[in-house]
C-alpha cells in the first residue's frame, strides 16, 4: 500500500479525465424525486430544509411576540387573557430559544461546512437528516399546543416548584419537559455530526491554523452543545420523573430544592446564549473580510477568543441566580467569570473594527454589510449593559424586569438575528440561481434595526423604573403606557423589516446551482464551483483563503484537477483527513437517501408525545419501532473494505475502510461517551448539592445496603467488561464464524443487566424508596441512568450477535463490535463510580 | 487491522489537551474554589472562614503557577509531547500562540476569582 502520509506528484493533475467520470457522480448523487424527496440526505437540500424550518418558527415566535406587545401597548388592556399570555410568553421564549436559534445555527452548519471545507458531505448524513426531520415533527407539534391551551405556562426557564403538578396540574409543562427534552437529544445528534465532520472531512493541507473562522465557531458550538445540553435533559427528566411518580428532586418537602433546577437549567441556558452567539460570531468573521477585501485581522486571537468564551460561558450560570441568596463569595466567582468573558467577546468585536479599517475605505457598504454593522452596534450595547448586570448590586436592582428583557434581546438578536440575515443575504447566491435584492435588503435591515432600538432601547429606563418582565398588564397610573406603547410601535417595524426580508426571498430565492460564482469575490472554498455532488474534485489548500492565494484553483477543481474527482466505490464517498494537519487517511463509504431514519424520526417523536399525554402502550410500541428503524440503517453503515484501497490522485491511495481511533465511528463514539459522561457529571452535582441542602435525608450507615451488595455489582459490571474485551480477540477471519465471539457478548450485556438489577434490588430492600425522599430518588435515578445505558448496550450487542450471524462481523471488520466495546467500557466506568458514591457517600458523612 | 495500521495517524487528544490547557486549569480552579467553599460552609460552621481561605489562596497559586508555565514555555512543552519531525512549522507556532493566549486569558480569570476572597466573607450571604 502506498505512504498515505503525503502526496506523490503534485496538483493539479491536468491529465484528461475519462469519459463518464461526472455523469457517475450526478447519478450517484442525484436528488430523490417526488415522494422520495423525504429520503434526501445531501446536505444542501437538508441544509435548507432545516433553516426554512428554524425560520418559520422564527416568524410563529414572531407572530407570538406582536400578539404580547399588542397587549401590552396600552395599560390595563384585556385583548388576551393572563392566562393566555402566560402561554405566550413561554412558547415566544421556548420556540426562539430551542426551535430557532440553536437549530438555525446547526442548520447553517449541515449548509455551509461541507462546501466550506469542500467535503462531499458531511460524514454522517443521515444523522442530519434524522435531527432535522426529529425538530420538525416535534418541533411543529410542540408549537400547536398554543391553539389548543395545551401550551407550557412557566416561562422559558419553566422553574419549579410553579411547575410541579400541584401548581402546574394538567399536560401544558409536559409537553416542554418531554418535547424539548425530545429536541435536544436532536441537537446532540447535530453536534456528533458537526465535531466528526470538522476535525475529519476538511480537504487535504487545511490543517487546523487554516481552517475558516466559522468551522471554529461551529467546532466551539458544537462542543458546547455536548457539555451543556446533558445537564437540562437531566433537569427535564428530574421534572418530568417528579410530575409523574412524585419522586422529589425539586420539593424542599421531601428533601429537594428547587434551586437544583436553576443549577442545572442555567449550567445549560447560560453557555446557550454563547451557543448562539458563537457561530453567528463566526459568520460575522467570514462577511467581513470579504467586504474589506482584506485577511481578518487577529485570526489566532479570535480562536483563541472563540475558545475562551466556550469555556468561561460554563462558569456564569449563577450569574442568573443573584437574588437567591446564594453566599456573597460564591457569587464572586461567577461575576468575575461573568467580566472575564467579556475579554474575548471584546477581543472580537475589536477584530472585525480593525479589519474594517485596514480596508482603508474600501469596506463595501451592501445589505449583509449593513447588517454585521448594526450587529456591532446592537450587541455591543447588548454586552455593556451585560457587564452592568454581572456586578451582583445592580443585578439586584434590575433583576425580573424589563431592564433584562431589553439586555437580553440587544445580545440575542444582536449576537444572533442580524448576523443571520447577513447570512441570509452573503450566502444566498451560494445555493440560489439568484441573489437577493439589495433595495429591498436595505429596507429591511433599516426596518428591524430602527424597529429594534425604538422596541427595545427605552425597555431599560421602563426595567429600572419598576416594570416587571412578564406581567399581562399594567396600571394606567404607574405611568408607563407610554414608553410600552412606543415599544409596541417598534415591535410591527421589526415585523415589517421580516416581512420585507420574506417578500424578497419569496421574489428572488430560486434554490438551484449555475448562478453567480462567487459575486462577492471571497476566499474560501464555499465560493467554488459546485454540484449535486459538492466541489467537482475536492482541492488541496495551501492557506486560510484559497481562492485569493491560490490562482486558478476553481477552474482546476471544476475540471477535476485535484483530489477524489470521481468515484472510485461507485457509491457516495469524501475523504477523511487527520484532525490537525489533514493528511488523507482514508475514504468513508457514506450512505445515500433512504427511509429509515425519516421513520426514526417521525416514531421517535411519536414516542416521546405520546407519553406526554400518558398514552403509554402505544408510545412503547413507537419506540420499538424506532429502536428497528435505528437498527436497519446502522446496518447499513458498516460497508467492509472490499472495495479498496482506492486512488484519490496525487498518489493517494487510501483505504476504505479503517477501525480504531482513526476511524469517524469511533470519533462519534467517543463524542457521545463525553455526551453521557456530562449527564452523570451533573447527576453527582445533584446528588452532592441535595446533600449539602437537606443531609437530613441522607440514611446512617446503618440503613444501607450490605458492602458485600454495591461488591457483586461491580464486579458483574466488570466481569461484563471483561467479556466484551475478550470477545474482540476471539473475532473470526473473514468468511468464518467462532461461536465464542457473540456468546461472550451476549454473556457481557446480560452480566450489566444483572448489575442494575442487583444494585436497585439492594436498595429496595433496605425499604428505600424513590418517591419518600430526595436521597430515595436520587439513589434510584443512577440506576435509571446506568439502566438506559445497559439497555442501549444490549440491544447493541444482540446487533452484533447478528452481523456474527450474517458473515458481517470478523477479524477486518469489527466497527460494530467495537462501539459496543467503547460504550460497554464507559457504561461500566460510569456504574462504578455510582457505585463508589451511593455507597460510600453515606458512610463518609 | 492491517489497513488500520498503516493510516497516517497524529496524537490529536495530547495536543488538543495541552491546547486547551489554560482554560482547563481555569476549569479545575473555579470548580474547587466554588465547590470548596459551597461544602465547607454547609459542614465546618464557624472553621470554614479558615479553611475556604486557605484552600482558596492554595488552589489559586497553583493555578497561576502552572499558566505561568504555559505562558512562558509553550514550545517546549508541545515538543516534548508531539515529536513529530513532519508538522508544518505554521501549525506549531499556531498550536504555541494558541496555549499562550489561552493561558493569558485564563490568567485573568483565575484571579478575578481568587481575589474576591479579600474583599468579601466566606459564607455570609449579604443580600
Amino acid at each position: 500500500m502506498a505512504n498515505t502520509s503525503e502526496p506523490k506528484s503534485a496538483l493539479p493533475n491536468t491529465l484528461p479525465r475519462p469519459e463518464g467520470e461526472e455523469e457517475q457522480l450526478l447519478r450517484i448523487w442525484a436528488q430523490p424525486a417526488g415522494w422520495r424527496w423525504f429520503t434526501a440526505v445531501n446536505n444542501t437540500t437538508i441544509g435548507l430544509l432545516y433553516i426554512g424550518a428554524a425560520f418559520a418558527f422564527f416568524v410563529l415566535a414572531g407572530l407570538v411576540a406582536l400578539v404580547m406587545r399588542t397587549q401590552l401597548a396600552v395599560p390595563e388592556n384585556h385583548l388576551v387573557s393572563q392566562d393566555l399570555y402566560n402561554q405566550l410568553f413561554t412558547m415566544h421564549g421556548t420556540t426562539m430559544m430551542f426551535l430557532f436559534a440553536v437549530p438555525a445555527m446547526e442548520a447553517l452548519g449541515v449548509l455551509l461546512l461541507p462546501q466550506m471545507l469542500a467535503a462531499r458531505d458531511l460524514p454522517f448524513p443521515r444523522l442530519s437528516a434524522f435531527a432535522v426531520w426529529a425538530y420538525i415533527i416535534g418541533g411543529g407539534v410542540f408549537f400547536c399546543t398554543i391553539f389548543l391551551d395545551l401550551a407550557p405556562k412557566g416561562g422559558w426557564f419553566m422553574y419549579p416548584p410553579l411547575t410541579l403538578t400541584e401548581y402546574s396540574p394538567g399536560d401544558n409543562a409536559d409537553f416542554w419537559l418531554l418535547g424539548i427534552g425530545f429536541i435536544e437529544i436532536s441537537a446532540i445528534a447535530g453536534a456528533i455530526e458537526i465535531i466528526v465532520g470538522i476535525l475529519r472531512t476538511r480537504p487535504p493541507g487545511m490543517s487546523l491554523d487554516k481552517l475558516p473562522i466559522f468551522a471554529w465557531s461551529m467546532l466551539v458550538f458544537a462542543g458546547m452543545i455536548v457539555v451543556a445540553f446533558p445537564a437540562v435533559i437531566l433537569a427535564t427528566m428530574y421534572l418530568e420523573i417528579e410530575r409523574s411518580f412524585g419522586w422529589p428532586f425539586f420539593t424542599a418537602a421531601g428533601g429537594g430544592d428547587p434551586l437544583l433546577w436553576q443549577h442545572l437549567f442555567w449550567f445549560f441556558g447560560h453557555p446557550e446564549v454563547y451557543i448562539i452567539f458563537l457561530p453567528a460570531a463566526g459568520l460575522v468573521s467570514m462577511i467581513v473580510p470579504t467586504m474589506a477585501r482584506t485577511p481578518l485581522v487577529g485570526y489566532k486571537l479570535i480562536v483563541v477568543a472563540l475558545i475562551a468564551t466556550g469555556f468561561f460561558s460554563f462558569g456564569l450560570w449563577v450569574h442568573h441566580m443573584f437574588a437567591t441568596g446564594i453566599p456573597a463569595l460564591s457569587l464572586a466567582f461567577f461575576s468575575a467569570t461573568s467580566m472575564a468573558v467579556a475579554v474575548p467577546s471584546g477581543i472580537q468585536v475589536f477584530a472585525w473594527i480593525a479589519t474594517i479599517a485596514s480596508a482603508k475605505g474600501r469596506f463595501q457598504l451592501n445589505t449583509p454589510s449593513l447588517f454585521v454593522l448594526g450587529m456591532l452596534f446592537i450587541f455591543t450595547v447588548g454586552g455593556l449593559t451585560g457587564v452592568m448586570v454581572a456586578m451582583v448590586p445592580f443585578d439586584w436592582q434590575a433583576h425580573d424586569t424589563h431592564f433584562i428583557v431589553a439586555h437580553l434581546h440587544y445580545v440575542l438578536v444582536g449576537g444572533m438575528v442580524f448576523p443571520l440575515f447577513a447570512t441570509f443575504y452573503y450566502w444566498a447566491p451560494m445555493v440560489s440561481t439568484r441573489m437577493l435584492s439589495e433595495r429591498l435588503g436595505k429596507w429591511s435591515f433599516w426596518l428591524m434595526f430602527i424597529g429594534f432600538n425604538v422596541t427595545f432601547f427605552h425597555m431599560h429606563i421602563t426595567g429600572l423604573i419598576g416594570m416587571p418582565r412578564r406581567v399581562w398588564t399594567y396600571s394606567e397610573a404607574s405611568g408607563l403606557g407610554p414608553y410600552n406603547f412606543a415599544s409596541t410601535v417598534g415591535a410591527y417595524i421589526i415585523g415589517a423589516g421580516v416581512l420585507v426580508f420574506i417578500i424578497d426571498a419569496m421574489r428572488n430565492f430560486r434554490v438551484g446551482r449555475h448562478g453567480m460564482s462567487n459575486p462577492w469575490q471571497a476566499g474560501t472554498l464555499e465560493w467554488l464551483p459546485t454540484d449535486v455532488y459538492s466541489t467537482r474534485s475536492i482541492p488541496h489548500v495551501t492557506s486560510r483563503e484559497p481562492l485569493w492565494d491560490q490562482p486558478n484553483l476553481s477552474e482546476q477543481v471544476e475540471a477535476g484537477e485535484h483530489y477524489l474527482p470521481n468515484a472510485p466505490t461507485g457509491g457516495r464517498e469524501t475523504i477523511v483527513t487527520s484532525a490537525i494537519e489533514a493528511k488523507p487517511q482514508y475514504v468513508i463509504q457514506m450512505l445515500g437517501p433512504g427511509w429509515m431514519h425519516f421513520f426514526a424520526a417521525v416514531f421517535t417523536a411519536a414516542c416521546f408525545l405520546l407519553l406526554t399525554i400518558k398514552v403509554v402502550v402505544p408510545a412503547l410500541v413507537y419506540g420499538v419501532l424506532a429502536i428497528v428503524c435505528f437498527l436497519v440503517w446502522a446496518w447499513e453503515l458498516d460497508k467492509g473494505p472490499a472495495k479498496g484501497p482506492i486512488d484519490i490522485g496525487a498518489g493517494f491511495k487510501l483505504p476504505v475502510y479503517v477501525t480504531g481511533p482513526v476511524g469517524h465511528g469511533w470519533w462519534a463514539m467517543v463524542i457521545l461517551m463525553l455526551v453521557a459522561g456530562s449527564l452523570y457529571f451533573a447527576y453527582l452535582f445533584s446528588y452532592l448539592y441535595i446533600w449539602t441542602v437537606s443531609p437530613g435525608v441522607w440514611p446512617s450507615a446503618a440503613s444501607l445496603p450490605r458492602l458485600q451488595w454495591p461488591a457483586v455489582s461491580a464486579l458483574l459490571f466488570i466481569a461484563g467488561a471483561a467479556f466484551f474485551a475478550v470477545a474482540k480477540g476471539t473475532l473470526p477471519e473473514p468468511g468464518e464464524k467462532n461461536l465464542l465471539t457473540p456468546l461472550l457478548v451476549l454473556l457481557g450485556a446480560l452480566l450489566s443487566v444483572l448489575a442494575v438489577y442487583m444494585e436497585i434490588r439492594c436498595q429496595w430492600q433496605t425499604g428505600l424508596r424513590p418517591a419518600e425522599s430526595s436521597y430515595g430518588a436520587l439513589v434510584y435515578m443512577a440506576g435509571v441512568l446506568d439502566g438506559q445505558l445497559v439497555f442501549a448496550v444490549l440491544i447493541m450487542s444482540l446487533f452484533v450477535i447478528a452481523r456474527h450471524f450474517t458473515g458481517k462481523l470478523d477479524r477486518v471488520r469489527f466497527a460494530s463490535l467495537e462501539n459496543t466495546n467503547l460504550l460497554a467500557y464507559y457504561t461500566v466506568a460510569q456504574a462504578l463510580t455510582g457505585l463508589l458514591i451511593i455507597h460510600g457517600f453515606p458512610r463518609m458523612i | 487491522m492491517a489497513t488500520s495500521k498503516q493510516v497516517f495517524s497524529e496524537k490529536f487528544i495530547g495536543i488538543a489537551l495541552l491546547a486547551l490547557a489554560g482554560p482547563l486549569i481555569w476549569v479545575v480552579h473555579f470548580a474547587v474554589v466554588y465547590g470548596v467553599q459551597h461544602i465547607a460552609c454547609v459542614t465546618l460552621g464557624n472553621r470554614a472562614e479558615f479553611w475556604v481561605a486557605a484552600s482558596i489562596i492554595v488552589i489559586t497559586v497553583l493555578a497561576l503557577l502552572a499558566l505561568l508555565v504555559l505562558i512562558v514555555k509553550p514550545d517546549d512543552i508541545l515538543q516534548r509531547l508531539d515529536k513529530s519531525q513532519t508538522r508544518e512549522e505554521t501549525t506549531k507556532e499556531f498550536f504555541s500562540g494558541i496555549i499562550r493566549l489561552l493561558a493569558l486569558l485564563s490568567v485573568f480569570a483565575v484571579l478575578w476569582s481568587g481575589i474576591a476572597l479579600f474583599f468579601l466573607p466566606a459564607c455570609a450571604s449579604v443580600a
